[in-house]
């Protein structure tokens, strides 16, 4: 439900954005309204559901995968009415955090269990080999909630102000710039998640290097250099083919 | 039990991907031959593009089911083959975004590079499907935790080599009969010649290849402690003969029936030939991987046996509506969506 509301987010700033270019230069305006009042609609029910089920997900790895939970939080110390650090930067090599400003408390313990006084296990309760990396997994995370934070705002002014947004320029041009949004959120969202499940590829029972199959470097890197080629060729084709239809827009 | 009907299984679905993708690989492979305008090549684009992906997903199904009901195998197979695997992979990739992405922009010099891309990543899965199903119905070197010895470039021994020429006349043949099917005019002529052509050179190379497959490999091995499994074999000459005959006489849906029916009894041909094995390890038949050590647990082949009975026929049946919805011959620009 998370991934395919974060889908729905995707497509809805998809139109959202193309509508707001179109309705910024005036083009097939009656067109476009209706499909940027459709794209708002969805997007904000998305964008509020992605960030809902998101409070659920983090409910579970909390119990499951408690030792992703604290990478994500780069949260060192086990302990209850665990604060969460509005500013906050890694320090791995040194189990700590260097700079944690700005805490909010027990609010850790809140969102993982839904209770302020609840034991939030951290990083230092594990062996160092059973640690995800932090660094990666707790940047990735930020970088997720403060998108699905941005996104419900975006869509509900558009929502609320849909009637008349042709006369918010600043606001259509955000929308625009909003495009990759919610592909970037996406993909921070699964670089926790993978990164996060580390060392670990079935958690608990199978780490990842047990399951890499006996093949020689130069084979997984021929494979790794060709298949980035292909995809961003892939991708740059796919990008200016976007563009050129977007701008054509609807056909007469 | 359960095993060899998820062998079985595992055969057929093979096979109905060969007998499907086939005519799309097939016809884009001829397209540089074949296509003499733009409206040819588009008609090319046109014949295979409604049901490419469609077609491939018998090919996922396939994989799919060597994972699930064949782990042992999925893991030496993808990881042994890994090279060859990979090539297939963006080749395949590559041939898909073709149909797609060749038509929508006006630019000579963009649907050049498309078109090659086209032709091209249609030869090479035929190529390299036929290599690796010649490797696999000989045996590879896997040791004893099952790991394959061989690169690439051992794939390319004479006998697999055979195999990829073979499948990809055997493909060529079937796309040639399917664009006779939905083509017109020149083209459609210029299909049906050529189909007449490969032909001669498939009953050529199928016939290399089995005696080939007879004296460097034991296929026959089950066939001969059962002779009324020839009847797959006497089915796939059949199969050839009736589409020549039918092409003759410019029946060309049932000459491809008849192409298709040749491909699927060549592959079936081949899994029969293998069983018990899956994978056959050259080094020490105490290495192979087999329908008993390679396959999964009975309660999974038990789910998986139900789940397929449900849903292979609605495939099945979406498919058939694809094909007859899309069967209709292309004449002009009007029925081009590609």
């Amino acid at each position: 439900m998370h991934v395919v509301s974060a889908s729905f987010c995707v497509a809805s700033f998809f139109i959202a954005g193309i509508s707001a270019w179109h309705l910024l230069r005036k083009n097939h305006e009656e067109f476009f309204q209706k499909s940027f009042n459709l794209a708002v609609g969805v997007g904000l029910l998305a964008s509020l559901v992605v960030v809902g089920q998101g409070h659920l997900h983090g409910n579970l790895v909390a119990k499951v995968q408690p030792a992703k939970l604290a990478a994500m939080e780069s949260h060192w110390e086990t302990m209850k009415n665990a604060p969460m650090y509005l500013l906050q930067i890694p320090d791995a090599k040194n189990e700590k955090n260097l700079v944690q400003a700005l805490p909010v408390p027990s609010l850790l313990s809140f969102l993982a269990f839904n209770d302020p006084d609840a034991e939030v296990k951290g990083l230092k309760d594990f062996k160092p080999e059973d640690r995800p990396p932090v660094g990666i997994t707790f940047i990735a995370f930020r970088v997720m909630v403060g998108i699905g934070t941005l996104m419900p705002l975006l869509m509900l002014f558009g929502f609320l102000k849909r009637r008349e947004i042709a006369t918010y320029p600043l606001y259509l041009k955000a929308m625009l710039l909003a495009m990759p949004l919610p592909y970037l959120g996406m993909q921070a969202g699964w670089a926790v998640a993978e990164v996060g499940r580390q060392p670990w590829i079935v958690h608990g029972l199978m780490r990842t290097a047990d399951a890499a199959s006996p093949l020689a470097v130069s084979q997984v890197g021929t494979s790794l250099l060709a298949m980035t080629l292909l995809y961003t060729l892939l991708g740059a084709a796919g990008a200016y083919l976007m563009v050129d239809t977007a701008k054509k827009g609807p056909k007469a | 039990m359960l095993e060899t009907i998820w062998f079985l299984l595992w055969g057929v679905l093979w096979a109905v991907y060969f007998v499907l993708d086939g005519f799309d690989l097939g016809a884009g492979t001829l397209m540089p031959f074949l296509a003499k305008d733009e409206f040819d090549k588009r008609s090319v684009y046109n014949a295979g593009g409604p049901f490419w992906d469609g077609n491939e997903v018998w090919l996922l199904s396939a994989g799919g089911v060597t994972f699930a009901a064949f782990p042992l195998a999925y893991a030496t197979m993808f990881s042994g083959l890994y090279s060859a695997l990979m090539l297939l992979l963006f080749a395949l990739i590559v041939r898909g975004v073709s149909f797609e992405f060749r038509g929508k922009v006006e630019s000579q010099t963009w649907r050049s590079v498309w078109d090659g891309c086209h032709s091209v990543c249609s030869f090479l899965p035929a190529l390299l499907l036929g290599v690796a199903f010649a490797n696999l119905f000989h045996g590879l070197p896997l040791d004893e935790q099952h790991v394959n010895q061989w690169g690439l470039i051992d794939l390319l021994n004479p006998y697999g080599l055979l195999g990829g020429v073979f499948f990809v006349c055997m493909f060529a043949l079937h796309g040639a009969l399917w664009l006779a099917i939905r083509t017109t005019g020149g083209l459609r002529d210029r299909a049906a010649a050529a189909a007449g052509k490969l032909w001669l050179a498939v009953l050529v190379l199928v016939l290399a290849f089995l005696a080939y497959t007879w004296g460097h490999t034991q296929l026959f091995g089950n066939y001969l402690k059962n002779p009324h499994l020839f009847l797959i074999l006497i089915a796939a000459v059949a199969g050839l003969l009736a589409s020549r005959y039918f092409l003759a006489g410019r029946s060309y849906w049932k000459a491809w029936a008849g192409s298709a029916a040749f491909i699927a009894c060549v592959a079936l041909f081949g899994v029969v030939g293998l069983y018990p094995a899956i994978l056959i390890s050259t080094l020490n038949p105490a290495w192979s991987l087999t329908v008993s050590n390679a396959s999964s647990t009975p309660l999974t082949l038990k789910i998986m046996l139900g789940v397929a009975l449900v849903f292979v026929p609605l495939v099945i049946i979406y498919q058939a509506w694809a094909i007859k919805t899309f069967s209709h011959p292309i004449e002009h620009e009007g029925d081009l969506e590609y």
